[in-house]
């Protein structure tokens, strides 16, 4: 603070000190029995009131719980939300992802491994209501099965659909490594339009 | 915020004991030393003088009903200026708008105990503390109430705190912020039709003195 700032709040501070000046009694403390005795004895405090004591610290972590709470709870709704939504580029395996008919959508199928593998052999099965889409061209057949290299962590593997009716399909995708097979699957719900 | 040295703790928490169970008189003597604050107090939430005397009973009346939700926790000034700050919190914005317009000046009696001053000295005085209550009204509630607990009343910080139920460093930023919002209230010219209007009505004049009576250089 300024030297000028603390000279004016110095003179506030005196004239706010000089405000302490005793009210004359006149009637107020006759008229405040009156309303003491009309009001009748201190009221019995409730259970609760009783209790608001030892509430006093948990009322004071209601906020920040029900914040944390209502955070969590976004996140759920939002990742539901998520994997019903549109996207056209493609969803990790598991979730659902709304295709208009007619349209082409990417799909993205991740096989993640813990090693890197020379070679999986990889089948991706389409129901009869989906068809593969390549160039531009829809293929006739509904499963593609294919050898494949995987380095270690996650390999996306992308592949293009496009859906005649609506309807929810099951995209069936399974890998194998040697004697070990994995299988996933993924949701993809064609709507109208 | 202590009790005068007559007053002993036990004696205290007697009074206290008695006004629980109904004693009215006890309550009275509990608020003795505290009466004067808890109306000026109210000054600062009320539109008038009428409406302060008002104001601080319907807070002394709260007080009294919930005295035994006091248990000893802290000082028992501090639970009453709890208190009584909550009542004219509620009451204010219950009452905002209403009581603006029954703004009063100040009674004559404040100007009388200005002690051996001068007539004018005595009513620039009086127009100046009228005129600072009047912007302290306009000051919002949360800094106005730690403006009058500590500025005015002289508690401390941590007394403030108390009463509040916030930190120090809260009391300190809202008394800044206080009086900084008052200053500028005070640098504002006298509107004949704003919340600093004189009251000519009243019979006193908050603008320039009375030409009679000559400012001393």
């Amino acid at each position: 603070m300024s030297k000028r700032g603390e000279v004016e709040d110095r003179d506030l501070r005196d004239r706010l000190r000089g405000l302490r000046v005793d009210p004359p009694d006149g009637d107020f403390q006759a008229s405040l029995r009156r309303r003491l005795l009309a009001a009748g004895p201190p009221l019995v405090p409730t259970p609760w009131q009783r209790l608001g004591p030892r509430l006093e610290r948990p009322r004071r972590l209601v906020w920040p719980v029900a914040g944390i709470a209502a955070g969590v709870l976004a996140f759920f709704a939002l990742a539901r939300l998520h994997a019903q939504r549109v996207l056209p580029d493609g969803q990790p395996p598991g979730y659902v992802t709304l295709l208009p008919a007619t349209k082409v959508a990417v799909v993205r199928l991740n096989l993640s491994a813990s090693v890197a593998v020379e070679s999986a052999h990889i089948l991706v099965t389409l129901p009869p209501e989906l068809a593969f889409w390549v160039n531009g061209q829809e293929l006739p057949q509904r499963a593609f099965e294919w050898t494949q290299p995987l380095t270690r962590g996650d390999n996306e593997i992308p592949i293009a659909v496009r859906g005649q009716r609506p309807g929810r399909y099951r995209i069936a995708v399974s890998a194998r490594i040697g004697d070990e097979r994995v299988v996933d699957e993924v949701f993809l719900e064609v709507v109208g339009g | 915020m202590s009790y005068s040295p007559g007053v002993t703790r036990e004696g205290i928490d007697d009074l206290i004991a008695r006004a629980q169970d109904g004693d009215v008189r006890a309550f009275e003597e509990l608020l003795e030393d505290r009466l004067a604050q808890v109306r000026r107090f109210a000054r600062a939430f009320a539109a008038s003088e009428a409406d302060a005397e008002d104001l601080a009973q319907e807070a002394l009346v709260r007080v009294y009903r919930s005295l035994r939700l006091f248990r000893y926790q802290s000082a028992f000034s501090t639970w009453l200026y709890a208190v009584v700050r909550s009542a004219f919190l509620d009451a204010s914005k219950g009452r905002a708008g209403k009581t603006r317009s029954l703004e009063e000046p100040l009674e004559r009696e404040h100007a009388a105990r200005e002690g051996g001053s001068r007539p004018d000295e005595a009513l620039e005085g009086e127009q100046d503390r009228r005129r600072l209550w009047n912007a302290l009204r306009q000051v919002p509630a949360e800094f106005r109430t730690a403006l009058v607990l500590f500025d005015i009343e002289g508690c401390t910080y941590d007394e403030v705190a108390a009463i509040e139920s916030v930190p120090v460093g809260t009391v300190k930023s809202r008394l800044h912020r206080g009086r900084s919002h008052l200053r500028r209230l005070l640098d504002e010219p006298e509107r004949p039709d704003g919340p600093l209007r004189p009251a000519k009505e009243s019979g006193t004049q908050t603008g320039a003195p009375p030409s009679h009576l000559s400012r001393r250089p």
